[in-house]
């Protein structure tokens, strides 16, 4: 008979064991909580692997999403004719005002020594995968390394910024999207979160925006405590900044604030973007970091 | 015990969270189909078959997302332990029980999600309040389902409890 201390060892064994393991995955999850970190072979691996049955569920559950869509958007279809037809008779003299707009910049740039400003290199991309928790707000694309994807681009759809890139693997990329909730304390710190340089296009009042974990609102926080700022006013990405593009669209003010006794000017933004209805995205390649380098 | 299927259970689960869960949410919210699966091994297996399921399964999902390595691994560890430690208790035929234990699952889990990132410092405190109520009523009737439809191949899960009769069935 085995003695006393033998058996109270193997009694809570389970226990022991259950504990490390729980340490083990505590200490990982740190470890793996910084977005600047090298991703290892198993998270490319395991990403790899789900990648195919992700782009064959997104095929079907595209395929049902397009019959119900179809079906209610026949009950629209005489109204949507008649809004498009009017919209569509703006069109010539739209296009004709860019055009004289963008001469007049060229020509402008020119005269003050300016480069000439260039076109966004953009590449398309499915989204195939959206984190099913609430808990972040992240989708997968269904473009990676191998398209010359990079960490921190800016993705976009035709209605404005959608997120930047986070994670990328040969032939996919975890997005994070605009909304997700911010700890400004974090900003600096970490690098992580939503916190991504913005303006008021109408005052050019700079600031940042942050999400709020909500689809509909985005919070901007300007660094002039002064900030004349409107309600309707269109905000925008800062030209300043390192990884997004200047100029595409974030939302609208819904409302002005202040916080911190007074200290800090706020706005509540609408974003521009439906984020409960991507489908597809445009990686924006002009900024952000090449290849796999950190993927 | 035939682990390959449970594996294979627990493989197409994984699959379809990652895949489809998303496109059946409500309001936002989508359903989890690993924690219905893990709670369910649990309730059936015991609490050694819902710990490393749900570790397992758990740890598959955060690789997948390539952050927070281990947060859905001890998230859905506990549970499937939880789940598996009443196993003896419980009276597995009683329709009741899944819900609850889906219920019960899912708060624990959704807990140590929101305590963990909490600590890491990620602001998810109202994402919580807005999604609990709706995951916790969502994964319950989930789980009921997924229970069922696992309970029924219970003698083929477990070929070596050589008997004719379910589980309730004997003393």
């Amino acid at each position: 008979m085995p003695p006393a201390s033998m058996r109270n060892l193997k009694r809570y064994r389970p226990v022991a064991i259950v504990l490390v393991a729980a340490l083990l995955l505590l200490l990982t999850a740190r470890m793996t909580a910084s977005p600047d970190r090298q991703v290892s072979w198993l998270e490319r691996s395991v990403s790899e692997a789900v990648y195919p049955f992700q782009v064959v569920a997104d095929w079907l559950t595209g395929g049902l999403r397009g019959v119900g869509a179809g079906t209610a958007e026949l009950f629209h279809l005489s109204r949507d004719n008649v809004q498009l037809r009017a919209e569509a008779k703006q069109i010539p003299q739209l296009q004709s005002r860019v055009a004289e707009l963008e001469a007049e910049n060229t020509d402008l740039r020119k005269k003050v020594g300016l480069p000439a400003s260039t076109a966004d290199k953009l590449v398309a991309a499915q989204v195939i995968g959206r984190y099913p928790e609430s808990w972040f707000n992240t989708i997968i694309i269904s473009r990676g390394s191998s398209d010359g994807i990079g960490v921190n681009m800016a993705v976009q759809d035709e209605r404005g910024l959608v997120g930047k890139v986070v994670r990328v693997s040969a032939h996919s990329a975890v997005v994070q999207l605009l909304i997700e909730p911010t700890n400004p304390r974090e900003l600096g710190v970490t690098g992580s979160g939503s916190g991504i340089g913005a303006m008021d296009q109408t005052t050019r009042e700079p600031g940042l925006v942050f999400g709020l974990g909500d689809r509909q609102r985005l919070k901007l926080t300007f660094f002039n405590r002064d900030a004349k700022v409107e309600v309707g006013d269109p905000v925008v990405t800062s030209y300043l900044s390192v990884d997004i593009p200047g100029g595409l669209a974030i939302g609208k003010v819904e409302s002005v604030g202040s916080e911190q006794n007074n200290l800090v000017r706020v706005a509540t933004v609408v974003p521009s973007v439906d984020f409960n209805h991507l489908e597809y995205v445009f990686v924006n390649l002009s900024k952000g970091s090449t290849g796999g380098s950190r993927p | 015990m035939r682990y390959w299927a449970l594996a294979g259970i627990l493989l197409i689960a994984f699959v379809l969270q990652t895949t489809l869960a998303h496109a059946m949410g409500i309001s936002g919210v989508a359903p989890d189909l690993l924690l219905c699966v893990v709670v369910s091994f649990g309730l059936l297996f015991g609490w050694e078959v819902g710990a490393i399921s749900g570790a397992v399964a758990g740890l598959l999902f955060d690789l997948q997302w390539m952050r927070y390595i281990g947060l859905h691994a001890l998230a859905l560890g506990v549970v499937g332990m939880v789940a598996g430690l009443s196993e003896r208790h419980v009276f597995k035929e009683n329709l009741l029980l899944p819900v609850l234990a889906g219920a019960v699952g899912n708060l624990i889990a959704k807990s140590i999600g929101l305590l963990l990132l909490l600590a890491f410092a990620k602001p998810i405190w109202v994402v919580y309040q807005q999604s609990l109520l709706i995951s916790t009523v969502y994964n319950a009737v989930l789980c009921l389902i997924i229970y069922r439809w696992i309970y029924r191949r219970y003698e083929y899960l477990r070929p070596s409890v050589r008997t004719n009769s379910l589980p309730h069935e004997r003393s």
